[in-house]
């Protein structure tokens, strides 16, 4: 038998399927349908934990999502995962599981000490007790608390394991399979709508499971089962949690594949993030059962009553031999039947003045002891409870006796009554609303698409929740369009007895005068107590939110499933106001905790983000290249020889450009085609040049600006036809450059006919650069003229290099004579390879984005690090560029007189005064050897070693620019590292000035 | 005509991979030899050029957004109000034949055949696969045949077309291709793939 206090035969686990398990070490036998704390209860282990601040000895308090205390460390190595739930972990042979929040054991703690010092551990004090005696204590104690803080410990090794997103599409959506949900479902499938039922559990039947085996619903359960599996159009996914709504009938659910077992099977996922959009919603998630507050009521051995049920029915295990039932309502009375007929002895403290007759009947023929107008006061025993103090009890006015009455037990069993789970429809921004008569929150008018049905609405009885589900579903269909007959629901099998009613409100027995004064829990996973609600209240919090964030009760993994309400009832009582007039807190997704795998999914690693590639990337890497992240490009960084870094590569290449010629992967620029009757109005629109006589064969490089007026990107445009203009942009704004576009064609001019189209996939761009381009390029591209006269300056040419077509522009980022090539991107490796060959005989080489770079800043080009969003057209040096004869995007704001003010950051360049002085960018610009204090008067944006001019030099942009600095020095000052260098303010073009190489 | 090199030329492999042993429940296929051109007209002609575009391009033009018009290789999608993409073979020469039926005051020809590559996904678990990056309902009663969605995959624009009763056309831009290529792959190594060799 697995298991000393298993039931023989007992539940609806596997009898024949023992599987083997540990606890901290020591090795258990469960069955399969276990949960891990099941088996742990099977095999007489309550002790799994200890609490988060006090170290308090805890146990099994639930058996469901809303368990409290049993949080574990699950498995080992990659994939140890701490905080599961002992109570939804489904038990697998050869489950490793251990202890938290311990030390040296589970059973001696040595910071159980906390315990003594409650007074010191009260709401708040983080903040009363670590702001002094000094300044900067906090920065002091907080590392300390910052080690003592949390529970269980995260691996740090890579998770081994898959994890996935799917998006699924349904009518109807189904939250719970109990018997509301399994209902609805049945109605809406047999309607013809698409419905996704969805249960966190592993198997389906929600609280019917916890009927004892044999119950006339098992009848009912399996002949629904039965028809839904049935249904084509009907998905059921156990294992799946939802967790979160969202507009437009989104909802997010998780799939726990393969949780259940030791690992993933090969290729198998381990969790799955499942997106949903429906049409309707029916929500039947049932309600949680609420703990009564009463001294040391977190002892080992306490438990709800409804979960002590579900253990002896569902697990057929005996989580005590005597027991304890304290209740305020009827539901208890089933569990205390149930746990009599297993052979626990149960004696049943009823806080109601008088218990209905009927369960008092029931009871007395099974031999229960029934004390009414009684309630718990308090538990004895430290690592499991021995005994409860029970005293008289009125529950209109709370007083308590002083008399009190120990009576013996293992199992002390709890229930305050149930709260509906109304968390999804709280997400949608519902408020829930007070129902004074089941002394709890149910959702109110179901919001957007939802419905509501079960317990959750307040439907108690098995028949009186499928009714309801069945209703639920069969609207919601209708709503969703299914247009055939739901038919009729039996409900032949299902209980009608609604099994809370009438109950006493009861959130505290506070212990008469000459009663000893213990702990009374109302959050266990936070240790918040009665008293620290109390104090939160004297310390002037009148606020739910505020108590919550105060006191930190209903916070953390269970995000107070258990606690909230009894929380919020003392509040209300402690400031006299009623629970509506309190308040509720707002419930945010998730609803259970939700694994950071299966929110990333498939995006990890490689794939956090798509990776673009240029049509050139096999080749480049093929040929040394290497590589660097731009965006969600890749691009040649550098193509290095035999011993050489980043910086020796770079400068061969930077030289060998200049002297003979180089060749560089240009792909990732923007490309657009603008196309149509009124291209060039459109052009002469966004850019702030004119373009009305540019002529068919010419290039012309364009600035455009955003409509506030400061430098938005720059370019050089082709005009191709009279109606056809070639684009390119930035790599880095490509993409904004194109949405800005076809915005203003969608949106601000409508009357114009033209239409801009992304080419940037489909052309490869390269650019040979230096004095031999020329030569290079008239062998290869045999039918172009190459000369000055012919294909001058800005020139473009069309041709085909055997068979594929080729567009040559004669431009220069570099400064040198340069031309640059596209050809659609299927042809771009065999075009760059016939440049590369023939460039042998021209001194080609390749050169990458860091020569490229050094090239662009000797020849003073600005850039991305320049056109930052902040920058003007005169702070770039570009005034007298804009024409004043015609209205351009921004053309307005940029006269702003912020924009023309004459001490704006403006383009300067920068020379070290010690030329092998290294200049660092972002260096912020101070006054030469004056304060070093402030923002300064600019900032060094580009740097670089020159091989042209033998040394470092620098971009920046200074207040008042050259006019005001330009032959004067300053300081360069790096404060991160407290670098001071010392420069010349210059002109920006340090190469070249008059443009006599790329002209020439 | 040179030869065109696949997006994915460095890293497509064929044959069956993943998950069992039997027959594949998922394929893919790099669809080659296609050309892709866009044709734009105005507010004022897409009418017109709709109607007289049908005889160069071999099939009538779609009038919505979310149904394709095929025919034979050829297929027609609207994807903007007055744009079309026309995906067929090679030696169609689609883009000069449309250059010499439009002026461009009537519609625009654009050249993307290089811009995107196509990919099959086929068999009866693609629609699963696809569920696992693309957000769209691809239920046959809402996704019939004939039917396409402009969307993204793993943050990749893709259009989807459903060409066959259990198979699935995805354009994608060519530098994401390969991308696209090992999401594929690493999403149907569950159900068990076969790369097919790439083809017409």
């Amino acid at each position: 038998m697995a298991g000393s206090h298993r039931i023989p035969n007992g539940g609806r686990v596997s009898h024949g399927a023992s599987t083997s398990f540990t606890f901290d070490g020591k090795r258990f036998q469960g069955l399969q349908g276990d949960t891990l704390a099941s088996a742990l209860l099977a095999n007489g282990v309550h002790l799994v934990g200890r609490s988060f601040k006090y170290h308090r000895p805890r146990g099994i308090f639930a058996a469901g999502a809303e368990e409290p205390n049993a949080l574990v460390g699950l498995r080992e190595g990659a994939r140890a995962e701490p905080n599961s739930l002992a109570t939804t972990v489904e038990l697998y042979d050869g489950l490793v599981a251990k202890s938290q929040n311990n030390w040296p054991s589970l059973e001696f703690d040595v910071s159980e000490v906390n315990n003594l010092f409650q007074r010191f551990f009260s709401a708040g004090f983080y903040y009363k007790t670590f702001i002094g005696p000094f300044e900067k204590s906090w920065m002091w104690y907080e590392h300390i608390i910052r080690k003592a803080a949390g529970m269980g410990e995260a691996t740090t090794q890579p998770d081994p394991d898959h994890y996935e997103k799917v998006y699924k599409f349904c009518d109807v959506l189904v939250v719970g399979s109990g018997p509301a949900g399994l209902s609805a479902a049945l109605a809406a499938g047999r309607a013809g709508a698409r419905v996704i039922l969805a249960e966190q559990e592993p198997e389906l039947g929600g609280a019917l499971l916890s009927a004892p085996k044999g119950s006339p619903s098992d009848q009912w359960l399996s002949n629904i089962l039965g028809e839904l599996k049935k249904l084509q159009n009907v998905e059921l996914l156990p294992r799946t949690v939802a967790w979160g709504a969202y507009d437009h009938g989104t909802y997010t659910l998780m799939e726990k594949v393969a949780d259940h077992k030791p690992q993933p099977d090969e290729h198998e996922v381990r969790q799955r993030s499942i997106v949903v959009q429906t049409g309707r919603v029916v929500l039947a998630p049932g309600a949680l059962e609420r703990p009564i507050p009463f001294g040391n009521n977190d002892r080992p051995g306490i438990m709800l009553a409804g979960a002590a049920r579900t253990y002896v029915n569902r697990y057929g295990v005996l989580p005590g031999k005597k027991a304890v039932v304290f209740t305020n309502n009827d539901s208890a009375y089933q569990a205390a039947l149930d746990l009599k007929a297993a052979g626990i002895d149960v004696t049943v403290v009823e806080a109601r003045a008088e218990a209905p007759s009927e369960l008092a009947a029931s009871c007395a023929s099974a031999s229960i002891e029934v004390m009414s107008g009684h309630a718990v006061v308090g538990a004895n025993g430290r690592m499991h409870v021995r005994s409860a103090d029970v005293v008289r009890f009125d529950a209109k006015t709370g007083a308590s006796s002083d008399v009190v009455r120990q009576i013996s037990c293992d199992l002390l069993c709890v229930s305050g009554g149930w709260n509906p789970v109304v968390h999804l429809s709280s997400q949608r921004g519902r408020r829930p609303e007070f129902d004074a008569k089941l002394a709890a929150f149910v959702p109110g008018d179901p919001p957007d698409n939802q419905h509501h049905a079960g317990a959750m609405v307040g439907a108690f009885s098995d028949a009186g929740a499928a009714e309801s589900g069945f209703e639920a579903g069969a609207e919601a269909a209708r709503e969703a369009g299914a247009s055939k007959s739901s038919k009729t629901l039996s409900t032949d099998g299902l209980s009608g007895a609604d099994w809370e009613q009438p109950l006493a409100p009861v959130w505290d027995i506070k212990p008469g005068e000459q009663v000893k004064k213990r702990k009374r829990f109302v959050d266990f996973q936070h240790d918040v107590g009665v008293s620290d609600v109390e104090l939160a209240h004297t310390e002037g919090y009148v606020s739910v939110e505020h108590l919550k964030r105060y006191t930190t009760l209903g916070m953390a993994a269970d995000q107070g499933k258990t606690s909230n309400i009894t929380g919020l009832a003392l509040m209300a009582e402690l400031t006299g106001r009623s629970i509506p007039e309190t308040g509720t807190t707002t419930f945010r997704p998730p609803y259970n905790p939700v694994s950071f795998g299966a929110i990333a999914g498939q995006e990890t690693g490689q794939h956090f983000r798509p990776l673009r590639r240029t049509p050139l990337h096999d080749w480049n890497l093929k040929n040394g290249a290497e590589m660097i992240n731009v965006g969600a490009w890749q691009r040649a960084w550098y193509y290095p020889k035999p011993g050489e870094d980043v910086d020796a590569a770079y400068i061969r290449e930077t030289t060998e450009v200049r002297k003979t010629c180089g060749m560089v992967d240009v792909t990732t620029l923007g490309k657009i085609e603008v196309q149509g009757p009124d291209a060039a109005e459109f052009l002469n629109r966004v850019y702030v040049n004119g373009w009305k006589l540019l002529k068919p064969g010419r290039a012309r490089y364009g600035v455009m600006l955003r409509d506030d007026g400061l430098v938005f990107d720059d370019g050089t445009t082709s005009r191709l036809s009279d109606t056809h203009y070639f684009m390119t942009t930035t790599t880095a704004e490509a993409a904004a450059v194109m949405s800005h576009l076809e915005w203003l064609l969608q949106c601000c001019w409508t009357d114009l006919k033209v239409h801009v189209t992304s080419v940037t996939d489909q052309y490869a761009g390269l650019a040979i650069a230096g004095p031999n381009s020329r030569g290079l390029l008239q062998e290869v591209f045999a039918d172009i003229d190459f000369s000055n006269e012919a294909f001058p300056f800005m020139g473009v040419r069309e041709t085909e290099y055997k068979g594929m077509p080729v567009r040559v522009f004669r431009i220069s980022f570099s400064g040198e004579l340069a031309y640059e090539v596209a050809t659609p991107s299927g042809f771009g490796e065999a075009v760059w390879e016939a440049l590369y060959e023939a460039g042998k005989g021209h001194g080609l080489c390749l050169y990458g984005t860091e020569a490229l770079g050094a090239l662009r800043i000797e020849k003073g080009h600005f850039a991305g690090n320049e056109i930052d969003g902040r920058t003007s057209l005169e702070d770039l040096g570009l005034g007298k560029m804009a024409s004043t004869k015609k209205q351009f995007v921004g053309s307005i704001m940029r006269q702003r007189e912020g924009i023309q003010d004459e001490n704006r950051q403006r383009f300067v360049g920068l020379e070290p005064v010690n030329p092998k002085e290294r200049l660092s960018g972002g260096a912020l610009l101070h006054p030469h050897n004056g304060p070093h204090a402030g923002h300064g008067l600019g900032h060094v944006s580009s740097t670089t070693y020159s091989p042209a001019l033998g040394r470092f030099i620098g971009l920046g942009l200074i207040e008042g620019g050259l006019e005001r600095y330009e032959g004067q020095l300053i300081d360069a000052c790096y404060p991160l590292k407290g670098w001071v260098v010392t420069c010349k303010v210059v002109s920006p073009h340090f190469y070249d000035p008059a443009g006599e190489k790329q002209n020439g | 005509m040179a030869d065109i090199r696949s997006a994915l030329a460095g890293v497509y492999e064929p044959g069956r991979k993943g998950a069992g042993s039997g027959d594949a429940e998922v394929s893919i296929m790099e669809v080659t030899g296609r050309d892709i051109v866009q044709l734009a007209a105005w507010p004022d002609t897409v009418g017109s050029v709709a109607s007289k575009a049908a005889k160069p391009v071999g099939v009538a033009l779609p009038s919505d957004t979310r149904t394709a018009s095929s025919k034979g290789k050829t297929t027609v999608f609207k994807t903007a109000p007055e744009k079309f993409l026309i995906v067929c073979l090679l030696k169609a020469n689609m883009g000069e034949a449309l250059g010499k039926a439009f002026k461009p005051e009537a519609a625009v020809v654009t050249e993307l055949g290089h811009s995107r590559t196509i990919f099959r996904v086929s068999g009866p678990k693609a629609r699963d696969v696809l569920a696992r990056g693309l957000p769209v309902d691809l239920h046959p009663d809402v996704f019939a045949r004939g039917a396409f969605a402009q969307s993204g995959i793993h943050g990749v624009a893709t259009l989807c077309h459903r060409s066959g009763p259990d198979q699935f056309d995805l354009i994608v831009p060519r530098n994401f291709a390969v991308v696209i290529y090992e999401w594929l792959k690493e999403t149907a190594a569950q159900f068990g793939y076969l790369v097919e060799e790439a083809g017409s």
